[in-house]
């Protein structure tokens, strides 16, 4: 295990400020996400997730509590510039990221994310073409306007301009959603290859099967507290847990307790070929 | 996300006798009281406006506190007016003078009229937002527009608008907010730059908003299809106003308060 | 029984050179539930949208329950399907919950004094009666579907069709929404088209349909198709769970009926396999 990349201390959130209508999103969130590693953030609807995301790249302000990445610190009382530094740490992949295009050519929007921070134009043009092609986005559109692509091309661009800021961290709300499941499997690998690259990577899913196929440690949110954090298999071991955060079963594991309600026993099989191994091996022991 | 941004004043859910009036009632009402207002002109019909004013308050069960939230931000605008009122006007006796700028005995009395006059007319628009939701409201508005049918105004399909436009505010506020997170994230600063570059920031924002919201109207356009809407078509009507003994009780109160001040402006 | 027939039918959008859809004939039996998959652009949901009169029809025509659909039967066409979108958020016309559900109810100008019983059991069989008077803006995305399948259950129609209206929603939602479909099939004996890339979704289905650019395919009961593992590659379309699983025992060299089967099925077999054999 590496050194954290970022660093939460005893961080409250609290929409509405001091309004009636006020409610308490995030409670003392102590939180270490380490460097290099794939982390995906689970949790109901409603739990929390987007806010403590939205809050690590500096796009809230902390009721209280002070969250650290790459030794830039904020607190309630931080600055905007502090704020505008922490941003700069990370790349943050919205839902649904093809809503915030607006260049007039791919290349354009890719290069805005760059632009922003002042990089010389040529620079910007360079990491927007590195982006587009680590998304294996056909050079042929570059020129093309971004909103006559497919939405799979969509999100592709999407994500390449966040990308081109060459981030340390990124973090990508949902990235899947909405895909087919080809689409869906494409760009998990790709997140795979940024991640070998290097990047560290937060993902915030509702697929448990991403989570135990993608993710090195997992952070479960209920109600606003962390109700969880480990490996994704220390997570399913514990089936209570997982019911009463509100989580699904990944399908194997959830086939897999329905065969121990037959009377069978297994270990947690997360994956297909995890499931199959324990049914073959079963056998093999009551044949021989 | 719930982040409504408070204009007048947002409906503050009690259950007193003002929320439960018939929201027609309360908006012509509310229109009634401005005129009202404006037929004050001395300090007894204005005392009894005032106290009229007050005696709702009480009867709406929301804290004055909201009422202030509404004055507040309109404050200044308030103030600048009655300063003007104070320095221009003439006539009377004569307390200072420097060059055409005077403070005169009518001057004091005009502008703290004044200043009466845009705090009632404020809090009373007030009381009708806190204690009415804007769906009531568009079910009013709707209500009252109906003899404009009659000069062939599309009522119905104003009021299919108004009620969706209600509907879709909340969302795309939301969506604007999304928006400039995102734009943010990609090292966008919405609040350095001049007046022109503030304004060239907004096209990042403004355009997706514009694609999704075309976007959105087509999907409900398409939707509403095929749930049999057709804009010239009849339709039934689910939400209904109805008219209570209470409403009736309330609109000869309101004649009451009117003869009132009527009586006192005369003596 | 077909209750909705599809002859010959193309549809080119405006504006484009290539067709949409290209000669398809198929029909849809009554009180079946038949998913149509395929990838984006294989013209799956603009089939649906003209068996609802949503498009204009170019070439062939289409008869739903013995009314053709065209211009002058929109009306009755919508009242006999009902329609689920997408996004949740874009089809959610009412200011509240109940407004929401009166909306339809208004357009096909049901007397007011039967809509708080029509609204009450539409709510009442989606399980959303507690947020009848609740904003959209305070529901999740599962739930405002299940407000629009609520909307389009008070018009009493006899079809449903499902436009991807599953694929934004987490799939715990999604399984609440497909499970509430399932229940409404047997329970009022729907027809129901579904549209969808999910292969979870293919396994409620009674028939599948696998479209490919602008063209059926294949048509056939569920079990032959989700089991017809050539056939689902050729169309690069993901296997159900319960097949890889069966090709990841085969390849571990176990013996498995040829067959498709269901989850219940698998895990009847396999545990007769691992108990009660020795």
């Amino acid at each position: 295990m590496g050194k954290p990349a970022i660093n939460i201390q005893k961080l409250n959130y609290i929409y509405g400020g001091e309004t009636a209508f006020a409610y308490q999103a995030l409670h003392n969130i102590n939180l270490d996400i380490m460097e290099n590693e794939i982390t995906a953030i689970v949790g109901q609807t409603g739990s929390g997730k987007s806010t403590l995301m939205q809050l690590i790249d500096g796009l809230l302000v902390p009721t209280s509590g002070e969250i650290s990445v790459n030794g830039v610190t904020v607190t309630a009382q931080s600055n905007k510039a502090d704020f505008t530094k922490l941003r700069q740490q990370i790349g943050f992949v919205f839902q649904f990221p093809e809503s915030q295009l607006f260049a007039d050519t791919v290349l354009q929007d890719v290069m805005f994310g760059p632009s922003n921070l002042g990089v010389s134009p040529d620079q910007a043009r360079k990491q927007a073409i590195d982006a587009l092609q680590l998304l294996k986005f056909p050079s042929g559109l570059f020129d093309q306007s971004p909103f006559q692509l497919s939405g799979g091309q969509m999100r592709r661009v999407a994500i390449a301009g966040v990308l081109a800021m060459n981030p340390k961290i990124l973090i990508l709300d949902e990235p899947t959603a909405g895909l087919d499941p080809n689409g869906q499997y494409e760009l998990m690998q790709l997140i795979k290859q940024l991640h070998e690259q290097g990047t560290t990577i937060i993902f915030i899913t509702h697929q448990m099967e991403q989570v135990v196929q993608y993710a090195d440690r997992v952070v479960a949110l209920q109600n606003g507290k962390i109700g969880f954090e480990g490996t994704p298999r220390q997570l399913f071991d514990n089936q209570d847990l997982v019911n009463e955060i509100g989580l699904a079963e990944p399908h194997p594991l959830n086939f897999a307790r329905k065969l121990e309600k037959q009377g069978l026993s297994l270990h947690t099989p997360l994956t297909i070929t995890e499931l199959a191994d324990q049914i073959v091996s079963i056998k093999k022991e009551k044949d021989d | 996300m719930m982040g409504n941004k408070v204009i007048f004043g947002r409906y503050v859910p009690t259950t007193s006798l003002i929320h439960h009036l018939d929201p027609r009632f309360k908006f012509i009402a509310c229109f009634w009281y401005v005129i009202l207002v404006f037929f004050a002109n001395n300090l007894w019909t204005n005392l009894w406006l005032g106290l009229v004013l007050l005696f709702i308050i009480r009867l709406s069960h929301v804290a004055l506190k909201m009422y202030w939230a509404g004055i507040k931000p309109l404050m200044w605008i308030i103030m600048i007016t009655a300063a003007v009122q104070l320095f221009f006007s003439t006539g009377g006796h004569i307390y200072w003078q420097w060059h055409f700028m005077s403070i005169t005995s009518v001057g004091v009395v005009q502008s703290l009229y004044l200043i009466l006059r845009f705090a009632y007319i404020i809090t009373i628009s007030t009381v009708l937002t806190v204690t009415t939701t804007t769906l009531q409201l568009a079910d009013a508005i709707e209500s009252l527009m109906k003899p404009l049918k009659h000069l062939k105004v599309p009522v119905n399909q104003i009021a299919m608008m108004l009620s969706i436009a209600l509907r879709f505010i909340p969302t795309i506020m939301d969506e604007v907010t999304t928006i400039m997170n995102a734009q943010r994230a990609r090292g966008m600063d919405f609040s350095t730059g001049n007046f022109y570059q503030r304004a060239r920031k907004l096209v990042p924002v403004m355009i997706p908003l514009f694609v999704s919201s075309f976007k959105r109207a087509e999907e409900l356009a398409i939707a509403m299809e095929a749930r049999g809407y057709s804009p010239d078509g009849q339709r039934t009507k689910y939400r209904l106003l109805v008219w209570h003994h209470q409403d009736t009780v309330a609109v000869i109160i309101l004649l009451l308060i009117t003869v009132i001040l009527v009586t006192l402006r005369i003596f | 029984m077909a209750i909705v027939d599809v002859h010959d039918v193309s549809y080119t959008y405006p504006g484009n050179h290539e067709a949409t859809l290209k000669n398809v004939s198929i029909a849809f039996n009554q009180n079946e539930w038949t998913t149509i998959i395929g990838h984006n652009g294989s013209g799956k949901s603009t089939l649906a949208r003209l068996i609802d009169g949503l498009l204009p029809l170019d070439k062939g025509s289409i008869v739903v329950d013995g009314v053709s659909v065209n211009e002058d039967h929109l009306s009755d066409i919508h009242q006999k399907i009902g329609f689920v979108f997408q996004n949740p958020e874009n089809q959610f016309v009412g200011t509240t919950v109940e407004d929401d559900v009166a909306f339809g109810l208004e357009n096909h100008q049901v007397p007011r004094n039967e809509m708080q019983f029509r609204i009450n059991q539409a709510l009442d069989d989606v399980a959303m009666q507690s947020y009848a008077h609740k904003e959209p803006g305070m529901l999740s995305g599962g739930q405002k579907q299940r407000v629009a399948i609520a909307g389009i259950l008070s018009l009493r129609p006899k079809i449903l069709i499902f436009d991807e209206a599953t694929s934004m929603l987490d799939p715990v939602a999604r399984q609440t929404v497909l499970q509430l479909l399932q229940r409404l099939k047997v329970e009022k004996g729907f027809t129901i088209i579904a549209i969808s890339h999910d292969p979870i979704e293919a396994t409620y289905a009674d028939n599948i349909v696998i479209m490919d650019q602008g063209h059926v395919v294949a048509h056939g009961r569920s079990t032959d198709i989700l089991g017809n593992y050539n056939l689902l590659n050729k169309y690069q379309l993901i296997l159900p769970f319960t097949e890889q699983l069966k090709r990841a025992l085969l390849a571990r060299g176990m013996q498995l009926p040829a067959e498709y089967m269901t989850e219940e099925q698998i895990i009847k077999w396999v545990s007769q396999q691992l108990i009660f054999k020795n």
